[in-house]
């Protein structure tokens, strides 16, 4: 009976769900790659508990996330290694733009009401001092257009598969049977449970473990639900075949409620968001080019 | 020495043509025979497919014929209520070709059916070849009478008028008129209070007689309009119901098979007819019933923009349909994006 140790982001629930569906008999631990550093404290303490595993389950990740050890270091010290991909793809959410504090290597950014999300346009109307209600009327079909939103789905799939583990797991035909699904995507960070269930069957099969048969989507839920979701605009997701929505979701934990946030208040939020950071040290490259080149819509 | 099919093109393998691409990305078109620019001046008619398709070219701001325009002072909801601007002329649902190729000869003088009116239920008098063109009906016989002349008149100017006749066939099921052999939109007794069901018989088009109409219907519009191209397409919407003594999807697809073939014979036979693949966009497996509302009849907005998409992509010159404006650098913020950790972990920092 193999022991194994899964290391992820927030793919991780998901992962362990899956795992646990389809080979029951595997011995399994698992952290947030976040979490390491509270979890063993010390490098060398993480590296001995790794030792201690069979075979490791890690996505690639940097040093910034733990005692300044990458997922190589891992691999080292592991018996055995099995990196998986995680999927990010923007291309359901053009409009979605990350404002991170200058040179603070990605550590701190401006938070929206959907956490580490922003949208584009808001910040846009923002920045032009836009009345939210005129914000609001940018989110169109024709001002999509101008922007180039439509434009920004081949850039999304080759990023997806620009990972090399994504295309050893074969993410280029998974993406098909994704995409025939809908919306694979709550947000451009977190992808629904099928694509999730899919990395988790590819990790058994690349460890030599039994992959059980079994329909996983039928029993298990997302634990990203509860996360952001974004929605995938009805003038961007008609050029998918989809239905398309203009609620946003915030992150709610706990036995919290969710709120569901129309347009209008999600833009009023954000702008409060704004007022609340030095943007000048925050930069958007995106939108800092639409006002540099007179963008005007 | 090679199979055959080495040397065909990627569009004629179903993996590379259809299994392997995104279902938006679905583009059945293959060299079309002509394109449609500024100076066209385009007609529709056909099934309710087609109404999807003049709202969308209208939208579009191509030069739509509207050749039966509403009287001077009718209120634009009255007019649209009384079908003005439905389709070009004010012909209600053609869903079968032996009723196109009537109406080209009831227009032009060829075909004088006697068909007696119809009754609605509340009494007004219904043009049986529309019979749902004017709520209620008309008031009286000659008022329909009148007002199909001038109808007629306008199909005639719409004609000789246009430049590309768009037609969606829709049914190969109808109904005839015993007597005249004049074919109806709708089975006496449906939108009429049925008093003249006994003069009409039940018929159901086949291969033969639809090819025969396609072929007949583009020879008569050249003959009075040398510069007229033809686009056929075939509606997706299935059968509402079957008359014949089967079920009614063994009877739609009987239906849209015929219709798909005689379009496709058709176009190798007749000059300056082309066929647009409408069906195969909204039913192809890849899409699965994603184009459809719940009723699975009724094709939605979505749908219909895909149709419409390739439509222009491949029929509108200069309409590559492709997006332009800024370009979208979305390769950085995706580098960047890789970074990003989640609330959850934020507390943890």
């Amino acid at each position: 009976m193999k022991t194994c140790f899964l290391i992820s982001n927030c793919h991780l629930g998901g992962l362990v769900g899956g795992i646990k569906f389809h080979n029951p008999d595997v011995r399994l631990d698992a952290c947030h790659v976040w979490n390491l550093a509270t979890r063993f404290g010390t490098p060398e303490h993480l590296l001995d508990f790794i030792r201690n595993f069979d075979t490791v389950f890690t996505m690639r990740f940097g040093a910034e996330f733990m005692f300044g050890i990458n997922s190589d270091v891992i691999a080292e010290a592991a018996k055995e290694t099995v990196f998986y991909p995680t999927v990010n793809f923007a291309g359901f959410h053009p409009d979605v733009v990350y404002l991170f504090e200058r040179d603070s290597n990605y550590c701190r950014f401006v938070v929206s009401p959907l956490g580490p999300f922003n949208s584009a346009l808001a910040l846009y109307g923002f920045r032009r001092g836009y009345s939210v209600e005129r914000t609001a009327g940018l989110f169109r079909g024709e001002v999509y257009d101008q922007l180039g939103y439509f434009s920004g789905w081949e850039e999304a799939v080759a990023g997806l598969l620009a990972d090399r583990d994504a295309r050893d797991f074969g993410f280029e035909s998974h993406l098909l049977h994704w995409l025939r699904q809908g919306c694979f995507m709550y947000n451009p960070q977190h992808p629904r449970l099928g694509p999730v269930l899919d990395i988790a069957r590819e990790i058994l099969r690349r460890a030599d473990l039994a992959v059980l048969p079994g329909h996983a989507e039928g029993y298990l839920a997302s634990d990203l639900v509860p996360g952001p979701i974004w929605p995938v605009y009805p003038e961007i997701a008609a050029r998918f075949g989809l239905p398309g929505d203009m609620v946003f979701k915030p992150e709610h934990g706990g036995q919290a409620e969710p709120h569901y946030h129309r347009l209008e208040t999600f833009l009023g939020k954000s702008f409060e968001a704004f007022g609340r950071y030095d943007l000048d040290d925050h930069p958007c490259e995106r939108v800092e080019g639409w006002l540099r080149d007179g963008v005007d819509v | 020495m090679g199979n055959p099919y080495e040397a065909k093109p990627a569009h004629a393998f179903w993996r590379r043509a259809v299994a392997q691409i995104p279902p938006f990305a679905l583009d059945p078109v293959v060299a079309p025979p002509f394109t449609i620019g500024p100076a066209d001046t385009i007609a529709t008619a056909g099934s309710c497919f087609a109404q999807h398709i003049s709202r969308s070219l209208q939208s579009q701001g191509m030069r739509y014929l509207v050749a039966e325009a509403a009287p001077a002072g009718m209120a634009e909801e009255q007019a649209h209520a009384n079908n003005y601007g439905t389709f070009s002329a004010r012909y209600g649902n053609l869903y079968t070709t032996r009723q196109l190729v009537q109406l080209f000869d009831r227009a032009h003088g060829a075909f004088m059916p006697e068909v007696p009116a119809w009754r609605a239920a509340g009494g007004g008098v219904l043009d049986p070849f529309r019979p749902q063109i004017q709520p209620g009906g008309f008031a009286t016989e000659a008022e329909m009478l009148a007002d199909r002349e001038r109808h007629l008149a306008a199909v005639r100017a719409m004609f000789a008028t246009l430049t590309v006749f768009i037609f969606t066939l829709g049914l190969t099921e109808g109904w005839r008129h015993e007597a005249s052999g004049a074919v109806v939109p709708l089975a006496p007794g449906v939108a009429d209070d049925g008093g003249s069901r006994g003069e009409f018989s039940f018929v159901n088009f086949g291969f033969v007689d639809t090819h025969a109409d396609i072929l007949a219907f583009a020879e008569r519009l050249r003959g009075v309009n040398r510069a007229a191209r033809i686009i056929l397409t075939v509606s997706p919407v299935p059968l509402i119901a079957t008359f014949e003594d089967r079920h009614v999807l063994t009877s739609t697809v009987y239906s849209k098979s015929v219709l798909h073939a005689a379009c496709i014979e058709a176009q190798a036979r007749a000059p300056g007819l082309a066929y647009f693949p409408s069906f195969e966009i909204v039913t192809a497996p890849i899409n699965r019933d994603r184009y459809f509302e719940a009723d699975l009849r009724s094709v939605n907005q979505i749908g219909v923009e895909h149709v419409m998409r390739v439509f222009q992509r491949h029929f509108v010159a200069g309409g590559a349909g492709e997006p332009a404006g800024q370009a979208l650098h979305l390769s950085r913020e995706i580098d960047a994006s890789r970074h990003i950790i989640c609330d959850e972990e934020i507390l943890d920092r």
